[in-house]
């Protein structure tokens, strides 16, 4: 939901019930001044009357309705009475209609006459006015809420400008490019701190990647170097007539060795790349024809330990990833068949529009399932093994979403792993 | 004679490199910073530039940029000590011809610039020649006196970087990684090399041809005619 909505709903959620409990209250209170200005005024009347009557008692003729709103007459108790308020209804003789009326009924005394007095005040159009009243003022009430919310939209589109050109720029931002983002500045401060903030965090993103960056290439050059001048020397030694067998093999044994730590540097490099998401450039990767491909490399090393690779491989799907991690990613995973397959056996590779397969025969895992995928778990029979391949296959596959299920299928003695989209 | 820059700032690989580069019979000169070799490429005339991009006091890749400048058509050859492939498609985008990954192989280093080479010199080199073996480069083909020898291409590949780096020992991990580029480290996994090789010399002793390819203690092979 939008923010403008947001703040649209919680707006007329607080005024609607404002509007509809105001109208019953506003009515209910003009009643109530209504009536109390009508007793007020019949109060008054009722004095007028009684210092009338105090000054020129009336004889008992002279006790007419010249007031159709006021009435004398003997009272029939002689005693006085406190005055009374009534709300009743009077048939008005003009207009021939019930009309509503307040009533006021009080005695009094002149000399040893008792009056009782009746005055009324109809109340005329007061109701209709007070409805009239209550409604007109919640109409201005909610004309006004529509018109600040009108604004509050126009406002906010304006307002909120800003904010969006800051959200288009930070799609736009990739880690690794190195031109830096330009905010926008805003007259509103908040968005100006957003703004400077993004700008000191993305210059510390760019920052620390380009250092993180920094630091797996020197790494990187600083081992590969050494190595490559052991493995030049062992190779201009290994031209020499007077070495033996022996020594040739220790030379072959070296050079074995090196390529093993140069390959550990270089996992242990990759996966610190990956977790540093220094790999961004993606490209749509046909997983078909990529499977094909490696299958196509890797074919000799099968053939020769006797394993036939049978491939299933339907129209796969096209993966928006990284080039050379959609190669690592795979290789590994069939490398890993192959190398732990029996020999004379089959590798089944399949493939369909959301899930890679790969299975090969063999014995069951010497270590438990879960530590499978960790980093240095290997087969300690393969001392060849950097025990990091099934760790980079995880990893590359958390990274783009995908996930990695290991089984081994006791009863036909297969491990089965399965990549799905 | 083909003269080939090297620039290098480790001096021990640059020295070793440089050694064996003249053994093979190349003019080999030498820049350890991208100052120097920067002045180099200025001044004189190469074949072929073999570049590390990472150099203490600049990026290899400029060099590239500058070579390129100048409408130079001396053959280019990264070596990086980083695998990526992001400097290799960079490198290669420049207009670099190949990039190698530290550590590798002295050989593979030869076959590579030799390659390079005759992929450059389009009115050179087309045959090579090596006793009784001759091979077309062009056609891809291989003769024996005047007799095909019909070699797959896996074969082919392994017999053309033997002759490259004739009278050398190679060992097994040289040549498959030559072939099949990302090596499996199996103790076992390279058997199958000699599967290929023995396949190469009953074709070739098919045809006729002696036995140039010797074994040597189960290391690696030399391909030589001396007996």
């Amino acid at each position: 939901m939008k923010l403008i909505h947001k703040t649209t709903r919680y707006l007329l959620l607080v005024t609607l019930p404002i509007a509809l409990a105001g109208t019953f209250l506003l009515d209910y209170l003009i009643h109530q001044t209504i009536h109390n200005e009508v007793d007020e005024l019949l109060i008054s009347e009722l004095k007028q009357v009684k210092e009338n009557l105090d000054r020129h008692p009336p004889d008992a003729r002279g006790l007419l309705n010249w007031d159709h709103n006021l009435q004398i007459t003997y009272a029939t108790k002689s005693r006085t009475q406190s005055p009374v308020f009534t709300d009743t209804t009077l048939v008005d003789s003009i207009e021939n209609k019930v009309v509503p009326v307040r009533m006021l009924r009080a005695t009094h005394a002149v000399g040893s006459h008792y009056y009782a007095i009746r005055l009324h005040q109809p109340y005329l159009e007061f109701n209709e006015i007070a409805h009239i009243l209550s409604i007109g003022i919640v109409i201005c009430f909610v004309a006004l809420v529509a018109l600040l919310l009108l604004i509050e939209t126009l406002i906010f589109r304006r307002i909120l400008q800003p904010f969006y050109v800051i959200i288009q720029q930070l799609k736009k931002y990739r880690i690794d490019q190195s031109e830096s983002l330009t905010f926008p500045t805003s007259d509103v401060d908040e968005f100006t701190l957003l703004s400077q903030s993004l700008d000191e965090m993305t210059q510390r993103a760019a920052h620390q990647y380009s250092q993180q960056k920094q630091f797996t290439d020197n790494a990187s050059h600083e081992l590969q170097t050494p190595l490559s001048i052991l493995s030049f020397d062992l190779d201009l030694l290994q031209q020499s007539d007077r070495l033996s067998e022996a020594d040739l093999q220790r030379i072959q044994r070296s050079q074995k060795t090196i390529k093993r730590l140069s390959s550990m540097n270089q996992a242990l490099l990759l996966l610190t790349k990956i977790d540093n998401h220094q790999f961004i450039r993606s490209e749509p990767i046909s997983i078909s024809e990529l499977i094909n491909k490696l299958i196509d490399n890797y074919g000799d090393y099968a053939a020769n330990k006797g394993i036939t690779l049978e491939r299933l491989i339907k129209e796969g799907p096209t993966i928006s990833m990284n080039r050379q991690l959609a190669f690592i990613l795979f290789s590994n995973l069939i490398k890993n068949a192959i190398r732990h397959g029996r020999p004379n056996s089959s590798i089944l590779v399949q493939i369909s529009t959301n899930s890679f397969s790969i299975t090969n025969e063999g014995e069951p895992l010497p270590f438990s399932k879960e530590e499978l995928f960790h980093r240095f778990v290997r087969n300690q029979a393969l001392p060849h093994s950097t025990g990091l391949g099934l760790a980079i296959v995880k990893e590359i596959a958390n990274q783009y979403g995908m996930s990695v299920q290991y089984t081994y299928a006791s009863l036909i003695r297969r491990h089965i792993f399965e990549v799905t989209f | 004679m083909m003269k080939i820059l090297l620039i290098e700032d480790e001096p021990e690989l640059l020295v070793t490199i440089q050694h064996y580069l003249e053994n093979e019979g190349f003019m080999v000169s030498t820049a350890n910073s991208f100052r120097k070799a920067s002045e180099k490429v200025n001044d004189y005339v190469y074949d072929c530039i073999m570049v590390d991009i990472m150099l203490p006091d600049g990026d290899g890749l400029s060099i590239i940029k500058q070579l390129k400048e100048v409408h130079s058509e001396a053959g280019i050859i990264i070596i990086s000590a980083k695998n990526s492939l992001d400097d290799k498609l960079n490198g290669l985008d420049l207009g670099a011809d190949d990039y190698l990954t530290k550590p590798f192989h002295l050989p593979e280093l030869n076959a590579r610039i030799r390659s390079l080479m005759r992929r450059r010199h389009h009115a050179g080199e087309t045959q090579i020649s090596f006793g009784d073996i001759t091979i077309f480069l062009n056609r891809k083909e291989v003769k024996i006196a005047n007799q095909v020898a019909e070699l797959t291409p896996k074969e082919y590949a392994l017999l053309l970087f033997m002759i490259t780096n004739k009278d050398r020992l190679l060992s097994k991990e040289v040549i498959a990684e030559h072939i099949w580029g990302d090596y499996m480290d199996d103790a076992d996994s390279l058997d199958f090399l000699y599967t290929h090789i023995r396949n190469l010399r009953k074709k070739l002793m098919a045809c006729g041809c002696p036995d140039y390819i010797k074994s040597r203690y189960g290391v690696g092979y030399i391909l030589t005619v001396d007996a």
